[in-house]
């Protein structure tokens, strides 16, 4: 189970963002740095097919990304995005939202295992009733942070889920990556140097190039 | 017996038109010259409509009747778009057969089901297939205006979804909700009023042309529930079909 990309490049207008990337990207916790806009949201999109590169390409399984139906390399390369958005009135509807979905269908809504979260990561139960205009931005990603946790995706992406958590509650989080990266892929991309403790590989974006540090 | 307009009368109607401008002069609202335009424009086009209308169902054929039927079509979709200025593929096809395939449905329904025409007859096809078009028209510039403030205003969201696992039909499911729920209120909010607020245009035209009222009731309702069918279809078909132009073949958002 590993992603490999090979010649990728991409390009937006006249901007080039990658150039000549060969990468191999395994199981473990795997860390991507690199300055704001230099491409690390963009390479993590393009891991679940929501960004197509410009040429060259990615495997998964072995397996060109782009002949799996979308919704399905996306249910099971979840990708968490920084700034989530909680569009449903309240909590608890948001995060069963994704359940609904046709390629999560057989995906049961796990209350034991969400108690078991809420509580590791320092939330009461009483949120999932709350109104979801009414929740912090570290909750909202602490909470979409759980909510792709308990879809069970083989591979987890992760943009910055830490950026609104003190230092400590990023230590959970990079904790509880740590033990999911035991079996499955993770990606995170992230500027807290505490990440570094955890990391199994990290990947640095210089130059347009991704190189493994 | 209906008592006809003289010429005279006819044409002292338009000193109507005297108390707008006055009221234009008076309070310097600066549309003397546009009422005047507006007004001519509209008596030369509904002179024209009725010479063509006139000729029409005295030739009776059922080809020319279709033609006019797409030509009003036609330019009901180009009404649509022009209105709403959005900016999406492939629109004008899409609005286009919306209304083409409720209209069908509807109208096959109304002339041949329940008025039970024996013929295409133009008297009855052209003015009812107006009224179902029109109405069509007047939603659907809601309901896709709706439609694409909505998407971009939730472009972080359908991400969100997207990023999940929805496919496009689930990732716009809320947007196409909410347009599709503009675009029926209309004509809800005018059901409710009518015989109360209002006497609809066509029972009044039927009741002044010496019909029964209670006969021309029994037009009206049906007419006004099958304009609220067709709004209903087009917007549901031309919200469905549009939704593609909002993503390439990888369900990944273009918009």
């Amino acid at each position: 189970m590993c992603f490999k990309l090979s010649n990728l490049y991409l390009t937006f207008g006249n901007t080039e963002i990658f150039k000549d990337v060969n990468i191999v990207i395994e199981r473990g916790f795997n860390i991507i740095i690199g300055p704001s806009g230099s491409g690390k949201s963009s390479f993590l999109k393009i891991l679940n097919l929501m960004e197509l590169p410009s040429s060259g390409t990615v495997l998964y399984k072995n397996r060109p990304l782009i002949e799996y139906i979308p919704s399905k390399i996306r249910s099971l390369c979840v990708l968490v995005r920084q700034k989530p958005v909680f569009a449903l009135k309240k909590v608890e509807d948001n995060l069963k939202l994704p359940f609904s979905f046709k390629s999560n269908m057989h995906k049961r809504f796990d209350y034991k295992l969400l108690y078991e979260l809420l509580d590791r990561f320092m939330l009461e139960k009483s949120i999932l009733k709350k109104e979801s205009h009414t929740i912090s931005g570290g909750e909202m990603q602490r909470l979409s942070f759980i909510r792709a946790v308990m879809l069970k995706p083989q591979v987890f992406l992760l943009d910055e889920v830490t950026s609104a958590l003190d230092e400590s509650m990023q230590n959970s989080v990079f904790e509880y990556i740590k033990f999911l990266s035991e079996n499955h892929i993770c990606v995170v991309s992230t500027h807290s140097n505490s990440a570094f403790r955890y990391a199994d590989s990290v990947f640095k974006i210089q130059d347009k190039g991704v190189v493994n540090d | 017996m209906i008592k006809h307009i003289s010429l005279y009368g006819f044409i002292g109607s338009y000193a109507f038109l005297l108390l707008i401008i006055i009221l234009s002069y008076r309070e310097k609202l600066n549309i003397a010259k546009d009422v005047i335009i507006t007004f001519l424009r509209m008596s030369v086009q509904l002179f024209l409509s009725g010479f063509v209308l006139l000729y029409i169902f005295k030739l009776d054929s059922a080809a020319v009747t279709t033609i006019i039927f797409l030509i009003m079509i036609f330019f009901a979709s180009r009404i649509v778009i022009s209105r709403t200025k959005v900016n999406i593929k492939n629109a004008g096809v899409y609005i286009f057969l919306s209304i083409l395939i409720s209209a069908i449905f509807i109208l096959s329904i109304l002339l041949f089901g329940i008025i039970k025409l024996d013929s295409f007859n133009p008297r009855y096809v052209i003015p009812l297939a107006g009224m179902v078009i029109g109405n069509s028209m007047n939603s659907m510039a809601i309901g896709i205006e709706r439609f694409n403030s909505q998407i971009n205003e939730n472009r972080d969201y359908i991400e969100d979804m997207l990023c999940m696992g929805a496919d496009r039909n689930e990732a716009l499911f809320d947007m196409k909700r909410a347009a599709l729920k503009s675009s029926l209120l209309p004509s809800l909010s005018s059901a409710s009023g009518m015989g109360i607020v209002f006497l609809p245009g066509m029972m009044t035209g039927q009741i002044l042309s010496g019909i029964n009222p209670v006969e021309s009731v029994y037009y009206q309702i049906v007419i006004v529930m099958a304009i609220a069918v067709s709004v209903a279809l087009s917007n549901y078909l031309m919200l469905n079909l549009i939704k593609h132009s909002f993503f390439n073949r990888y369900d990944q958002p273009t918009f």
